[in-house]
């Protein structure tokens, strides 16, 4: 099944494979260099991981990337559009969402609210419009169930549309992150550790569920620490130590380079 | 069918109240009624900013003394302008709207106890100028206030014609705007907006990731809070005739926070309820002081200090007893009853839980 909302030029139309191009990006915190001089490349419809010891820089770039920092130096362009230094809701707008490493959902609002919440940014209803309920308003209304419905669907939680997010279960709770995301139309969506804290088979679902996600043009940027699935699942992947890229590849290519090797098991 | 009989049942129970009241009570009663309408749209305002986006306001009063002084000002001899109500009600209203980003601006980084600092100084900010604004220029007329205020009126017809049945009219003007206040509530609570508010409510950066302005959308929630309370504001001084900053102390604001707290935050008919339930039945005390004269043939304790200590025995009760307020939202009711699984799933449309 498709993303209900897509409507977005194949792949095969679009003339820049190119998605994310960041250039020499970094920031500090006080004294401590987190990130330097990283520059990356996401192209459109793969699937993308970060990965990299503690402390590498993983969130720090990854906060970056979605406006929650602003880097220090360098620049990011989102298809050509410089995007560095905007706030986190301007990088929704423009296409950029995000999942958190330790789950934020809005815990006492039904799943499917949390879903309707993240149609905000790709819907327009006034304060106006609401208070007379005119039929642009309630036929928007209804469009944002109907889509909040798709994709609950989508991650495979339509049957717990009405419980309340803190009561759903924890590999629950993450997809409900994942399809409230989905919701404000992604053309990039960054995951921060999806599989932190599950079980192997809520891993394996989830991978299946990133994959659709992938095969139905949504580009995907991955924080993760669990080495077997990114090497699994990724097209490319990069490698950070002490907020430098050490290596970036295809996953083979990276297993083996020595300078990876040292940043995980040390010298010998 | 049976819905609109419930409803008819409801509006004859509204229109008929006054005059059971008036007959049965007196007319003081019915004042306390109007009071208590006012009331009602005030702790709805509030309700918006505390309930619906979860932001503690502890100067609220402050929005009620701008729409009131607007009024005052725009329809009395202090100036010698005699505006008619329906200019003037706006006027206050979006005053109080700009009063209130006014206070959101500066504040929309602050959360919780900071932001209630913040808001209690503000609130007491524009007592202390309302008080002091009469010299060099008398603008507000300072202590004193402003008196011989304009009665409302409609068309050729004054809300105080009929002499000594004021009150009457008064309240079904109030029950309007209660109601239509009411209804906005409602209308916003479960729209767009109202979700975002909600979203905000429960993780300020969550929502701001999922594309919520929180900015906006937090300075929206302070604007339409504080114009409902710049209307009531300007429904009081028509119906008094005489405005003073001493109606517009912090005691008022914690007063409003309490019915909206003790309703059930969020909860629109739980607000209601509160804020019914504090401006009503304090007023019951006013005749333990004969009942003590009768009793013991003098009074043993004094009724006024009784109030304040039954109002915290009330508020610490509630806070004990139902921490969700006496009538909570069914989403609020839900999660406290812990058993999430066994969630009824026709409640659809509820998000209103508080935190």
């Amino acid at each position: 099944m498709a993303i209900p909302q897509n409507t977005r030029t194949p792949a095969s139309m679009m003339q820049d494979a190119k998605l994310l191009e960041a250039h020499d990006i970094g920031r500090t915190f006080g004294g401590l260099a987190a990130l330097s001089g990283v520059s990356l490349t996401i192209n459109r419809g793969e699937i993308y991981a970060l990965i990299g010891p503690n402390g590498a820089g993983k969130t720090t770039l990854f906060n970056i990337l979605t406006g929650i920092y602003k880097p220090d130096s360098g620049n990011f362009r989102l298809e050509g559009v410089e995007m560095a230094g905007k706030k986190p809701s301007e990088m929704a707008k423009s296409g950029i969402s995000r999942t958190f490493q330790n789950i934020r959902l809005f815990a006492n609002m039904s799943a499917i609210e949390n879903v309707m919440v993240g149609r905000h940014c790709r819907t327009s209803g006034s304060v106006l419009g609401a208070i007379l309920g005119n039929s642009r308003t309630r036929a928007e209304e209804k469009a944002i169930a109907e889509n909040a419905k798709h994709l609950l669907d989508y991650v495979g939680l339509s049957k717990h549309a009405h419980m309340l997010a803190r009561n759903l279960s924890y590999g629950d709770q993450r997809r409900l992150e994942i399809a409230r995301a989905l919701a404000t139309e992604p053309k990039l969506l960054a995951l921060d550790e999806p599989a932190a804290g599950m079980n192997p088979l809520e891993t394996d679902s989830l991978k299946i569920l990133l994959e659709t996600i992938r095969r139905d043009g949504v580009t995907l940027l991955l924080i993760e620490h669990d080495v077997k699935l990114v090497m699994g699942i990724c097209d490319r992947l990069a490698v950070l130590n002490f907020g430098k890229k050490i290596a970036e590849g295809v996953p083979s290519q990276v297993c083996s380079n020595p300078l990876v090797i040292e940043a995980y098991l040390g010298v010998s | 069918m049976k819905k609109y009989l419930k409803l008819a049942a409801y509006a004859a129970l509204l229109l008929l109240l006054p005059f059971a009241t008036g007959l049965a009570l007196g007319k003081t009663w019915v004042r306390i009624l109007d009071f208590a309408l006012l009331y009602v749209m005030l702790a709805l305002g509030l309700n918006i900013v505390v309930g619906f986006a979860g932001l503690l306001d502890l100067g609220y009063v402050a929005f009620f003394a701008v729409g009131a002084y607007c009024y005052a000002l725009l329809a009395s001899p202090h100036f010698g302008l005699h505006l008619p109500f329906w200019m003037i009600l706006p006027i206050g209203a979006f005053a109080a709207g700009i009063f209130g980003m006014l206070l959101g601006a500066p504040t929309l980084r602050l959360r919780g106890d900071y932001l209630a600092i913040v808001t209690l100084g503000f609130g007491e900010i524009i007592r202390i100028f309302l008080n002091n604004l009469d010299t060099p220029y008398n603008i507000t007329g300072g202590p004193q206030g402003v008196d011989l205020i304009d009665p409302i009126r409609l068309g050729p017809f004054s809300l105080n014609q009929p002499p000594g049945h004021a009150v009457y009219s008064y309240y079904f003007l109030f029950l309007l705007f209660a109601l239509a206040t009411a209804f906005v509530s409602m209308r916003l609570q479960h729209s767009r907006i109202g979700r975002a508010w909600a979203a905000i409510r429960e993780d300020e950066i969550a929502a701001e990731a999922m594309g919520i302005d929180t900015r906006n959308v937090k300075l929206l929630a302070f604007a339409m809070g504080a114009s409902f309370g710049g209307l009531s504001g300007g429904l009081f001084a028509g119906f008094e005739g005489f405005v003073s900053p001493e109606s517009f102390t912090l005691t008022e604001s914690i007063m409003i926070l309490s019915m909206v707290v003790l309703g059930g935050m969020g909860h629109i008919r739980g607000v209601i309820f509160g804020a019914l339930l504090l401006s009503i039945l304090p007023e019951a005390l006013r005749y333990v002081g004969p009942l003590e004269q009768s009793l013991f043939g003098k009074i043993v304790v004094d009724p006024s200090s009784l109030r304040m200590l039954l109002f915290g025995l009330s508020l610490i009760l509630v806070m004990l007893l139902r921490p969700a307020g006496l009538w909570p939202s069914p989403a609020r009711k839900r999660e406290l009853l812990a058993h999430g699984d066994t969630a009824k799933h026709e409640n659809t449309g509820v998000y209103d839980a508080g935190r």
